[in-house]
């Protein structure tokens, strides 16, 4: 976990995604920040986007972002790192994944501290209250975990070959989410931003999409266990033989 | 535990089991209920309706909630849309108790449903289908202790049937709007009951919203004043004479010829208004304006031969009708923004979102925040707990500041409340007639609540949600509160960018007196403000120019003189309102092109500043940071 910690809080590339994230959001926020009279919004009879996109951007770029930092692409020796500790140690393979998984959880929690600072911006003009905000957040964060968990399953499967990551990585996750968005949208983040404010009597939807997210993240994050058990007894077998 | 013992508890246990489905129903407390809809039975369509509940209570006695449901049309997704009136009463043991509502009827009224419950269990309920009661002829409400005036529904006219309703004294609305389904209240005789306060007070407002109310005379008036219609009869009874010939009554001018035959005739003294007709010095029709509407008395009994044959009868009785009531339930359905007064109100505003600039520095701010967070070089200078601890600040630091400056010092997404009213009076009448619009809008969706201290006003909900295609998506629905003297409307929320509309009318007390003369080219004007609010940017208006007073502080009497040739044009702006309030300007001209192209003599046109009637909205603020708008008119002596 301190690996992680100083990892990711002095690691180069790591840094500046912060940086990409806050000026990223900020110029989303720029660009949907209402410019008309009140009265001409009502007389419009459409309100403000301004909370929705830049929630959705949020949501986008956490979710390449989470699924980056799950494949570990932000350092180059960590996915050695990871089949060494599977294969070499004896270490309990779901405490390693359980711990990754912890500090995923810590540091989404400072992703979305990051980006918060916009959304409270939007909040104001776009209509939303706390509430919809700490919703926002909840599917923002949990579906960045989700995707992190889906990275790290992929790094598990494929490990330190990273244009085979890549081949993998971003068109699942995508394909994910347009197969959610059709046929079951109640758990798709996008579908759950893009009404948590037009949908009144759908508040309950963003908390089931956030948890439907976690769910998927504990389950990937099994399905990553599982596949570094296949690793680690994969070693041990070719070990003995070599022996 | 012996298997007899077990048996023994098991049937016990069963028989329990057995018995509890009845138990609530044998203690919860039953009561019957009636109803009186309308007047008769008959209900005007478009107009609000008394309704009477009659609550017996054969149980102890209870506090009870009573609330009464009106559905019509079928709105969204075929959920009809309704008013709902909630009263508290308490039921004492072994007794009926009557208690007064108010519903509208509108064209679409389905049905009326009527619960009582105490403490959430509910004690006795009514269904009633109100369609077939409705009726879009006028009506004349008599109150006579026979059925003498059907004779009126020779009125009649192109535009429709005339019927004639006879209301039980004790069954007379307590409410002014009660009233609003009748063209005119016609007192011939009470019987020799005696009205409550309530009842005269209510019929009084009514007159003031335009109403027509006319007493009758011959032996019958007599009852008139004992009965509590002291205070409104213009005139005083002072006995009874007997004619054998009168002279010719016509109010409306013409000739007709005079009567002759038996006739009992009051006497009486002037006390208000004006002797249309009389017989030497015995005055025969007296005219008294009150508000907006007027006080007829006639000497004479008009049911009795030989006025009932007579045949200058229903040209009077047509004279006498003759009012221009604007009803009570005349808010439309509309969208928000179309009413002229808000869009005046709400284009003179120059509240906006917070300016681009704002965010620019806010993000700017944040950012250069950041930036020496994240790129300052790792070691001892800047270990990851520190760096992580510092990202924290600052982004915790920004979130509060980016809530507080956009969401509370720049911008309140809350409800917003533009409020306008028109307060219009008669010169000395001390009551005025409020219609006071309000529009409710917020950035954010919300539910919205208006506490009014007043038990009499009729609440309309005009502004509909519309949808993209410009359709209504449902009718205004609200559910009211009435508790003692106080009203509280629900039932109305606001959706994200949305705006509604309530309209509410009351009738309040306004000590104001208007006298403006003409002796050849100069207007003589005489302003008494008798109000506890001071009177801001006065004129008289008269022929349609406009000659200034300026504020007219509490207690003052204005005297001024004015050449008619020195009259300004209303409408220009700049004259007679304060620099820079575009506001009153807005709304004097939606009003000016709403009002009607009545030919007044002379009125009084000021403002009072705030709201006029007593309301106020929990988490509302007054849009723009100031205070509704009443325009006040009265009309000259």
């Amino acid at each position: 976990m301190r690996e992680d910690l100083r990892l990711y809080l002095s690691e180069r590339a790591i840094l500046r995604t912060y940086l990409f994230i806050a000026g990223a959001l900020g110029l989303a926020l720029l660009a949907m920040w209402p410019r008309t009279t009140i009265e001409a919004a009502l007389r419009a009879g459409s309100a403000s986007d301004t909370f929705t996109v830049v929630a959705v951007c949020f949501l986008l770029f956490l979710l390449y972002l989470g699924a980056r930092y799950g494949a570990e692409d932000f350092s180059g020796d960590s996915a050695g790192r990871l089949r060494e500790y599977v294969t070499l140690t004896g270490v309990s393979l779901v405490s390693l994944v359980g711990r990754r998984l912890i500090f995923a959880v810590l540091h989404t929690f400072l992703l979305l501290l990051i980006g918060a600072p916009f959304l409270a911006a939007a909040m104001a003009v776009g209509g939303a209250g706390f509430p919809q905000a700490l919703s926002a957040l909840a599917v923002i964060g949990a579906a960045s975990l989700a995707a992190r968990m889906c990275g790290l399953l992929v790094l598990t499967l494929v490990g330190g070959r990273r244009p085979l990551r890549d081949l993998f990585l971003m068109p699942v996750l995508a394909a994910s989410l347009v197969v959610t968005y059709i046929l079951a949208p109640r758990t798709n983040p996008f579908h759950a931003i893009a009404f948590l404010l037009k949908d009144a009597e759908g508040s309950s939807t963003p908390l089931t999409c956030a948890a439907a997210s976690l769910g998927v993240a504990l389950v990937l994050a099994g399905c990553a266990v599982a596949v570094l058990s296949g690793v680690r007894s994969h070693a041990k077998r070719r070990g003995g033989t070599g022996a | 535990m012996g298997p007899r013992r077990f048996l023994r508890w098991t049937a016990i246990a069963i028989s329990l089991l057995l018995a509890a489905p009845g138990l609530p129903a044998q203690s919860r407390p039953s009561v019957r209920c009636d109803a009186l809809v309308g007047f008769n039975g008959i209900l005007r369509e478009g107009r609000f309706a008394p309704v009477i509940l009659s609550v017996e209570n054969p149980g102890a006695k209870m506090q009870a909630e009573i609330s009464l449901q009106v559905t019509w049309g079928s709105g969204l997704r075929g959920a009809p849309a309704g008013r709902t009136v909630v009263r508290d009463a308490v039921l004492d043991a072994g007794s009926t108790r009557r208690i007064p509502f108010l519903i509208p009827v509108p064209r679409s009224v389905r049905t009326l449903r009527a619960t009582v419950s105490s403490r959430g269990v509910p004690a006795g309920g009514l269904d009633i289908e109100l369609r077939p009661m409705t009726t879009t002829s006028r009506l004349v409400a008599g109150i006579s202790s026979e059925l003498s005036l059907d004779g009126l529904s020779a009125l009649a006219s192109g535009d429709g049937s005339l019927r004639v309703v006879y209301p039980r004294v004790d069954d007379l609305p307590v409410s002014w709007a009660g009233y609003d389904a009748v063209d005119a209240v016609i007192v011939h005789d009470t019987s020799f009951q005696q009205l409550r306060s309530d009842q005269v007070t209510a019929l009084e407002s009514w007159v003031v919203t335009g109403g027509v109310l006319v007493f009758t005379g011959g032996a019958a008036a007599l009852q008139h004043e004992p009965a509590g219609f002291g205070r409104l009869l213009p005139v005083e009874i002072t006995g009874l004479t007997q004619r054998t010939r009168l002279a010719p009554v016509s109010p409306a001018g013409g000739s007709v010829h005079g009567m002759a035959g038996r006739f009992e005739v009051a006497e009486s003294r002037l006390k208000q208004g004006r002797v249309v007709a009389a017989d030497g010095s015995l005055p025969l029709v007296v005219a008294r304006t009150l508000g907006r509407g007027s006080i007829w008395f006639l000497a004479f009994d008009p049911t009795m031969p030989p006025v009932s044959s007579w045949e200058g009868a229903l040209p009077m009785w047509r004279y006498i009708l003759g009012g221009d009531r604007v009803p009570a339930m005349g808010a439309a359905p509309r969208e928000t923004l179309a009413d002229p007064w808000i869009a005046s109100l709400l284009s003179a505003s120059s509240v906006s979102f917070p300016p681009v600039p704002a965010l620019l520095v806010f993000v700017a701010c944040y950012l250069a925040l950041l930036l020496p967070v994240v790129t300052g070089r790792p070691g001892p200078g800047m270990r990851p707990r520190i760096r992580l601890l510092l990202l924290v600040v600052v982004s915790v630091s920004a979130t509060i500041a980016g809530w507080a400056v956009f969401g509370r010092v720049l911008f309140q997404p809350g409800l917003q409340v533009l409020d306008a009213a028109r307060v219009e009076a008669r010169s000395g009448d001390g009551l005025a007639a409020v219609t006071e619009k309000i529009a409710v809008f917020a950035i954010s969706a919300q539910p919205v609540e208006v506490r009014l201290a007043s038990a009499g006003a009729v609440v309309e909900a005009a502004g509909i949600r519309t949808g993209a295609a410009n359709f209504a998506l449902f009718d205004p629905s609200l559910l009211l509160s009435e508790r003692g003297n106080r009203t509280t409307v629900r039932g109305i929320d606001v959706g994200r960018l949305d705006a509604r509309l309530l309209v509410i009318q009351d009738i309040v007390p306004l000590d104001v007196s208007v006298s403006a003369e003409i002796h050849g080219s100069i207007l003589a004007a005489i302003v008494k403000n008798g109000d506890l609010r001071s009177l801001k940017g006065c004129f008289i208006l008269k022929a349609g120019r406009a000659y200034p007073l300026g504020e007219i502080d509490p207690g003052a009497t204005v005297h001024r003189t004015f050449d008619l040739a020195e009259g300004f044009e209303p409408l220009d702006q700049g004259t007679w309102f304060p620099e820079g309030d575009s506001r009153r300007a807005g709304l004097w001209k939606a009003e000016a092109g709403e009002a009607d192209q009545k030919n007044i003599p002379a009125q009084l046109i000021g403002w009072l500043e705030g709201p006029v009637l007593p309301l106020t909205f929990p988490g509302g603020t007054s849009f723009g940071g100031r205070p509704g708008l009443a325009l006040l008119r009265v009309e000259s002596e």
